[in-house]
């Protein structure tokens, strides 16, 4: 296995990266690995080891937290996907959704099974999984996960193995790179739209489905009437 | 948040284990699968995905149920605290579904056969896509369900996401020819004729957001709710700045009307004779503490000449790699300089890695400059160096304005807009703005940004030192030493074609203007955002407003969060994407660190108002200052070349043009929208450099070679 120091994790397999110059910068201008790239979308993947026992916490946490609003990512609008998933075992044992599904392994080893195929492994310390779906630079992404929602990613990530803190947003670009996997392969099947094209496009579509069935069989007059309206109150989407 | 919100979010966490699987919901579920890979057959899964990076078409691209999808091969685990080897590497996929879980394993199956087989048969125990029961076995079984998942769109399956993109394309077509629709009856008409192509392929008329549950989401693009204008920490107190180690003009203007930029190359083997053309010039260069030098001049330097004089490659390493690169090499991808604006085209020795040493020439008047350039090109050729580009630049005198018949002052740039005043105010240098009778108590909140967002050496907006990056160099502190004080400068020649522009405006007006109720200078404010004057739409939306001419506070006292809608200023204007302010989501909490010192001027005669068809070189020398050009620079000309920031898609600014063939019009927000369609562009990249403007103190020992690079052999 390669273990070579310096080396991003997964980048193993993958051609020679752009010129960055050292993990100890924050990451504005080095260029991202193409494989992480599909045209406008970017594939974020980290494994970062946490502290026991805070998944004991975290998990039930991140199930509930599920079920909150959240009004801040709604605002982050350049976010497709994104999941957590707080791993224990290599490959993890399989359970259900919810909180039962999220009794800890000491005491859940009832409740999970063994891993089917493979060795399965014990892992010394938990580690989060952390998958995004983002357009746009990824430096401004982590930068806007550091100075919007500070405090949810001191949450989450507080008891992480050498987790700087979300601000300054330096150390923390630092932290994710060094535990980012470069993805070997990344599709989407709508790269050229960004969220808030997605978003947009999705809103207009309801929109003009209302405006064709009021316009339709609309004298000329009325209907010039109501396509005005129409743009009126889509023109945010157009 | 409320207790009651908590407790609703428990429970329906509680219930979602006993039957709201997520794995049902109808669109945009996820599916993680983690399988270890056999033993020996990692580099075969490598070759696979290598391969399909030459191929477009990936695999999951025939399974139309998929709208996101990753593999990603774990091969060892980074645990500082306690190491640990993996017993065997793992392959981690994830992908983002609509329908139930079973249905889509079932797709995988049948659409993806061959590639499903190649991937997992690398796995153990993969069974192999023949068997209906086994296949989707094997995926359940090393499942990992999601603890946390969000979602942008979580009720439109990819279908719905690609015909309703589809659908907004063809809508907005439509949309601008039916604004050249003068009666009713054409417009009526031409509706019906396109009514089916339109909603071709949109599924069933429905509404689209189905619900499921209350989580999370809905379309994220709505309008930034307006928030507290003024956020963030405020820095303790104003950093003592070492104004006699800062180059002039930095800081604050040398405030004068011509200027000439020379770029000299260091030939080969001419290291000696470049430190020495540096050394005569480092005496010169008044430091910031001069409000009014009598010889204003600075000084740059490329990557490649910092190569040439003969810094050791470990400190060159240290530069940041936008730098490194410099701008031809990021012309394309970053900066969108493409068509006629690609590095091709440039004027010559500029971003063909010639240039090294930059000069800048100011002086009050052209004879005077004139003979300064003389002085300096004879120290050129003294030294045994080359001179390679040259650009006098001055700026637009005072003139009257036929359209207005206002009086236009002098700062003004090509297109005939006021230029020169938008400046940040740096802390330590700049007082808070003084309340005034006429500007806000909003605007005397604005404070000034931290200064290490400019210079080196100093604490930034994140009370981060701002620098190189020494850390692990060998040569630690020479690094400090050549950054302490300086500043990137980013240089570029943008040649403006006014005679199109003032085309334009008419045309456009004649066109659709006059029917929305525009006239050509409302028009031209609309795509800049200001009135010729500088008076800004934000405070004046009506031209009969009051002017703000000539205060540089009442100029700046503004806020776009007001107008979440664009109807005083359109959401695409020039000047509310070059500072978008509180504009964005988040206010400036996101837009603080992203500031340009400007210390821009024209090049080339100004055009008269009646004249057509000139198309004589004429246009903007932008210059600027900042601590980073990637986060700083870079990031502005991407919101000038792509509107995704403000909601409008991949629209770029009206004046930049649709270089790249993709969208390009612009919208003008109101009561009655109305589209400005794509044209060539406006402003033209003829050329630019990146450049390190360093400290007085480094520049002198740069010079003297007080740091023996050259001697230790670095240079062959």
């Amino acid at each position: 296995m390669t273990d070579a120091e310096g080396a991003r994790p997964g980048a193993a397999i993958g051609p020679p990266e752009r010129a960055r110059p050292t993990e100890e910068r924050g990451g504005w201008g080095a260029g991202e690995p193409q494989e992480n790239v599909r045209d406008t979308a970017h594939a974020l993947t980290t494994l970062t080891p946490i502290r026991p026992p805070w998944d004991l916490f975290l998990r039930p946490l991140l199930r509930v937290c599920q079920y909150l609003p959240h009004d801040e990512f709604r605002l982050l609008s350049f976010i497709h996907y994104v999941q957590w998933i707080v791993i224990g075992d290599f490959p993890r044992r399989t359970r259900s959704g919810g909180l039962l599904g999220a009794v800890p392994r000491r005491l859940g080893a009832l409740v999970g099974r063994a891993p089917k195929h493979g060795p399965g492994q014990r892992l010394h310390y938990p580690y989060i999984l952390f998958e995004s779906n983002f357009n746009g630079d990824f430096a401004s992404y982590i930068e806007a996960f550091s100075r919007v929602i500070p405090e949810r990613m001191k949450l989450i990530w507080g008891r992480g193995v050498d987790f700087p803190g979300p601000q300054p947003t330096g150390p923390f670009l630092r932290y994710i790179r060094a535990n980012e996997y470069v993805a070997a392969h990344y599709y989407s099947a709508y790269p050229e739209a960004t969220t808030t094209m997605v978003c947009s496009a999705l809103e207009l579509k309801r929109r003009a489905v209302e405006f064709d069935g009021r316009a339709r069989g609309l004298p000329p007059s009325q209907f010039a009437a109501e396509w005005r309206r129409f743009l009126r109150a889509a023109e945010h989407w157009l | 948040m409320t207790a009651e919100a908590l407790l609703r979010a428990v429970f329906q966490a509680l219930t979602a284990s006993a039957g709201g699987r997520r794995e049902n919901w109808a669109a945009g579920s996820p599916l993680t699968v983690l399988t270890p890979i056999a033993p020996g057959r990692l580099e075969e899964l490598g070759e696979y995905f290598g391969q399909l990076r030459g191929d477009e078409r990936s695999p999951l691209a025939d399974v139309p149920e998929t709208h996101l999808g990753r593999w990603v091969i774990i091969d060892r685990l980074r645990n500082p605290d306690r190491p640990q080897a993996l017993g065997s590497p793992h392959l981690l996929f994830s992908a983002i579904y609509d329908g139930e879980l079973d249905g889509y394993l079932e797709s995988l199956r049948v659409r993806m056969a061959a590639a499903a087989n190649t991937i997992w048969g690398c796995c153990i125990g993969y069974p192999g896509t023949g068997d209906a029961e086994s296949f989707p076995r094997y995926f359940r079984e090393a499942r990992l369900p999601a603890d946390m998942a969000l979602a942008a769109y979580p009720r439109a399956t990819a279908e719905e996401v690609r015909s309703s993109l589809e659908l907004q394309k063809k809508l907005l077509d439509f949309a601008m020819k039916a604004q050249d629709k003068t009666s009713d009856r054409e417009l009526h008409a031409a509706y019906h004729e396109e009514r089916g192509k339109l909603f071709e392929g949109v599924d069933g008329r429905r509404p689209l957001h189905r619900r499921y549950s209350d989580r999370v989401t809905e379309p994220g693009c709505d309008p930034p709710e307006h928030k507290p204008r003024v956020t963030g920490p405020t820095p303790h107190r104003p950093p003592r700045l070492e104004l006699d180690d800062i180059q002039g003009n930095v800081v604050r203007s040398y405030g004068l009307d011509h200027a000439c930029f020379t770029f000299v190359r260091v030939g080969p083997g001419g290291a000696e004779g470049g430190r020495a053309f540096l050394g005569e010039l480092a005496e010169s260069v008044p430091d910031a503490r001069e409000r009014r030098p009598e010889r204003p001049l600075n000084v740059a330097l490329t990557y490649a000449g910092l190569d040439a004089l003969g810094v050791s490659p470990e400190v060159l390493e240290t530069f940041p790699p936008e730098f490194r690169e410099g701008m031809a090499a990021r012309a394309e991808e970053v900066l969108k300089d493409l068509g006629q604006s690609e590095p091709a085209r440039w004027d010559k020795g500029l971003g063909d890695g010639s240039a090294h040493i930059m000069v800048s020439l100011y002086a009050a008047d052209k004879p005077a400059l004139e003979g300064r350039v003389r002085e300096l090109a004879a120290l050129i050729e003294r030294r045994g160096l080359e001179r390679i580009h040259e650009q006098p630049a001055a700026v637009l005198g005072a003139r009257r304005d036929v359209n207005t018949g206002r009086d236009l002052p002098p700062g003004r740039e090509h297109f005939g807009f006021a230029d020169g005043f938008g400046q940040p105010m740096i802390h330590g240098v700049h007082d808070w703005p003084p309340l005034l009778p006429d500007v806000s108590p909003e605007y005397a909140g604005q404070r000034p940004i931290a200064a290490g967002e400019f210079l080196l050496g100093y604490e930034d907006e994140d009370r981060e030192i701002a620098g190189l990056s020494y850390r692990g160099a060998r040569e630690a502190q020479a690094v400090r030493d050549i950054g302490r004080d300086g500043t990137f400068m980013v240089y570029r020649k943008l040649q403006q074609d006014v005679a199109r522009f003032r085309r334009v405006i008419r045309e456009a007006t004649a066109t659709w203007g006059l029917r929305y109720g525009y006239d050509e200078e409302q028009l031209a404010a609309k795509i800049v955002g200001r009135w010729r004057d500088g008076t800004p739409l934000m405070r004046c939306p009506d031209r009969d407003g009051p002017s703000t001419e000539h205060d540089r506070h009442a100029s700046n006292d503004f806020f776009f969060s007001e107008d979440p809608d664009g109807f005083k200023c359109p959401l695409g204007a020039h000047i509310r994407r070059a500072h978008p302010r509180d504009g964005i989501a988040f206010g400036d909490n996101l837009t603080r660190r992203h500031r340009l010192l400007r210390r821009g001027m024209s090049y080339g005669d100004e055009l008269p108002d009646d004249t057509e068809g000139d198309r004589s070189d004429r246009g903007l020398i932008f210059i600027c200052f900042n601590a980073s050009v990637a986060r700083q620079f870079e990031v502005v000309q991407g919101w000038l070349t792509d509107g995704n920031a403000f909601g409008l898609g991949h629209d770029p600014d009206f004046l930049l043009g649709a270089a790249d063939g993709r969208d390009g019009k612009m919208k003008i927000q109101g009561e009655r929208p109305f589209f400005l369609s794509p044209l060539e562009p406006l402003v033209i990249t003829k050329g630019g450099e990146y450049l390190f403007l360093p400290g007085l103190e480094a520049l002198r020992r740069l010079a003297a070679n007080e740091w023996g690079w050259a001697e230790e052999g670095h240079r062959p």
